[in-house]
């Protein structure tokens, strides 16, 4: 099996590793801060990231070296960084072992992050249900505040930092980034309107940039190693390592680093172990819930950026789930459509009322009242949610039912014909269908 | 709190909950302002006591970590979310004396607080059990056997999802993706995350929960897949 270096899971791999900013240390942390706080201007340090070729590793992708020179340079004006820890992308858990296991890699990425966009003060958002997390987090801050790694004149280099962490308290929309913002303003966390975006118009109005703790942990290893070295990583235009949380039903599923460009196959059979029971694979989701769902024909799909949305789907957070034999997919889609549909802001009509439509439909279709309209009810009510929508929430509801639509529409025809669904035992169905 | 008797009041309109008088619609607004402030001063509101009013109110404690709080963000507006959860600890819900009390405090309108209050899943507005039981039912977890897991704890408590415990010891509740999908599958008891569950190890938690009031199955700092089972 192929074995390639870790980058951000590689201290907490150590035995007796604890995430103490004496152990952070002893790994060779905190050397990125002082050397750029001491030789790099923070135009300088937004080149070498821009040259690195790091893009947001929360699920979008945009270059976030390019997010960052978007930000004026007034001095006069504040600005705030604001590092997105609301992990709620179903199947992605590699912020939470990021945050609970090694905080320090984080915290110095947002500090570099922060001198380089001129920001003074810095929001850690987690969700609310990561208590632990959060814990962790603001001991880890007090550990770096004493050290004075944070606070006023960092390392006496006349830069001053201030960061809280704003524990949120359950609601995946938060995961996006106006919403964020409203949510640490205070407020309901429903999205805004783009434009503005949040580099001219982001926090109580100020420019802010918002990025994933992923993003940001990497920043350090970049400064230290070079852009040169990250870019060399992975491929041309999705460059460095990406770490994939692979779950399902497969023998090994957890978080696993690898670079990026390695196929779809080589991460499900080989790193996680395949399928358990040695089963066969039905269907894959490459990048959490708002991903379209893949066939097994797409093994061969090479994991970035670029390939996946090429082959009809995204890359997004990097949460693979697999399926085996024994799902139906109409379920699925179903239990998908039932998250949505719990989490939608309620802000625009189309998301609000097509996600309790969409999952109503598909209800009645597993439980064997489908008719042989809903097939095309089903695409016509996703086709006036997605793009119509203030946020991507509603194009990410609609890409499991398209998905599973296109590649299992068989699995769909014969539910409706035989009144029943045709995959999984009547059993189980009583079980699930609450 | 400390002045007793009725002030006596200018506006003909019973006070309405939220806005503590007629809302300032009348034109001695600053009579009002007046009486707002002794609003404390006044019978408390039909149905309640003064006793459960100021009961219910946050502690001193309570008001000095939320004032501290308020000073992270440059806008007070922003410490609602962190002082909801400062209220929430108090009585384990939040009810509507806590509520005021932190518009109060943030001197923001109560409405505002409320609409935070109802938006966030993780805010509770009814008392519940001791322990909230959280399964997640999103994808991963359903994939490997979190309904199984939810029927058991439904048929070992007695109560449906949604319900309490008449100990007021347990509620059951549903909750989406918890980042656990590795470990699946996983619930959420308050703080605590209990993952790769299986029913003898949901039976352990939920007695060791009511006899000792705490659980050896929670988890640690989270690693998946763990270090001895690493590739």
């Amino acid at each position: 099996m192929p074995v390639y270096e870790e980058i951000l899971l590689k201290n907490m791999k150590q035995p007796g590793y604890t995430g103490s900013i004496s152990d952070y240390r002893k790994q060779g942390g905190y050397q990125a801060l002082p050397k750029v706080l001491k030789e790099l201007t923070p135009d300088q340090v937004i080149e070498i990231v821009k040259k690195s070729g790091l893009r947001g590793r929360g699920g979008a992708g945009f270059p976030t070296g390019l997010k960052w020179s978007f930000i004026p340079k007034d001095p006069k004006v504040p600005k705030y960084l604001c590092c997105n820890a609301d992990e709620s992308e179903p199947g992605t858990f590699k912020d939470r072992q990021l945050i609970d296991r090694d905080p320090h890699q984080m915290i110095e990425g947002l500090i570099i992050a922060s001198y380089a966009i001129g920001a003074h003060t810095a929001y850690i958002y987690t969700r609310g249900e990561f208590s632990f997390g959060t814990a962790v987090l603001e001991k880890a801050l007090a550990e770096a505040q004493q050290a004075g790694l944070i606070g006023k004149d960092i390392l006496g280099s006349g830069y001053d930092l201030e960061v809280h962490v704003h524990r949120g308290a359950g609601a995946y929309i938060c995961g996006e980034e106006t919403a964020l913002l409203e949510s640490i303003e205070g407020k309901r966390g429903m999205p805004r309107f783009k434009p503005p975006f949040p580099a001219t118009h982001g926090l109580y109005g100020r420019p802010t940039v918002v990025n994933n703790v992923e993003t940001l942990s990497n920043i350090p290893h970049i400064i230290t190693r070079g852009a040169e070295w990250y870019a060399s990583i992975g491929t041309p235009k999705s460059s460095g390592t990406r770490i994939f949380s692979v779950s399902g039903h497969v023998k090994r599923p957890g978080n696993y680093e690898v670079p990026m460009g390695i196929t779809l196959r080589e991460l499900i059979y080989e790193h996680a172990g395949g399928i358990r029971g040695d089963q066969r694979l039905k269907a894959i989701i490459p990048g959490g819930a708002s991903a379209a769902f893949f066939t097994p024909d797409h093994l061969d799909v090479k994991l970035d950026f670029e390939e996946v949305a090429k082959a009809g789907s995204m890359l997004g957070s990097g949460g693979v789930t697999a399926m085996d034999d024994t799902t139906c997919m109409v379920w699925a889609a179903m239990n998908l459509l039932q998250f949505f549909h719990h989490e939608s802001c309620g802000k625009c009509t189309p998301c609000r009322e097509g996600s309790f439509w969409l999952h109503s439909v598909l209800q009645r279709i597993e439980t064997g009242q489908g008719r042989v309209e809903d097939l095309d009810l089903m695409v016509n009510l996703s086709n006036n949610i997605g793009g119509k929508t203030i946020c991507a929430f509603g194009d990410a509801e609609i890409a499991p039912v398209l998905s599973t639509l296109k590649y299992f529409k068989k699995e769909y025809e014969d539910h409706i014909r035989e009144k029943r669904c045709t995959v999984r035992p009547p059993s189980e169905v009583a079980l699930t269908m609450s | 709190m400390s002045q007793a008797g009725v002030v006596s009041r200018p506006c003909r309109r019973p006070p309405h909950p939220w806005f503590q008088c007629c809302g300032g619609r009348d034109p001695r607004a600053a009579e009002h302002r007046k009486h707002r402030r002794a609003r404390a001063e006044e019978p408390p509101r039909p149905g309640t006591t003064v006793e459960q009013e100021l009961n219910n109110m946050l502690s001193q404690q309570a008001q000095d970590e939320i004032k501290e709080i308020i000073k992270r963000y440059p806008v007070k507006r922003s410490a609602i979310l962190p002082a909801l959860w400062v209220a929430q600890r108090e009585h384990g819900y939040l009810n509507e004396e806590a509520m005021r009390s932190v518009a109060k405090l943030l001197e923001i309108n109560p409405t505002q607080v409320y609409e935070v209050a109802t938006f966030y899943t993780m805010y509770s507005l009814k008392p519940t059990g001791k322990y909230v039981i959280q399964v997640c039912r999103t994808l991963s977890c359903a994939l490997c056997g979190a309904l199984e897991i939810l029927r058991t704890i439904q048929q070992k408590l007695g109560i449906k999802e949604g319900e309490t415990t008449r100990d007021g010891l347990f509620t059951l509740k549903t909750v989406e993706c918890i980042a656990s999908c590795g470990a699946a599958p996983a619930i959420q008891i308050n703080e605590h995350y209990y993952e790769n569950l299986t029913v003898e190890k949901v039976d352990r938690i939920l007695s060791e929960l009511a006899s000792k009031g705490k659980s050896a199955l929670a988890s640690g700092p989270f690693m998946c897949p763990p270090r001895h089972q690493a590739s």
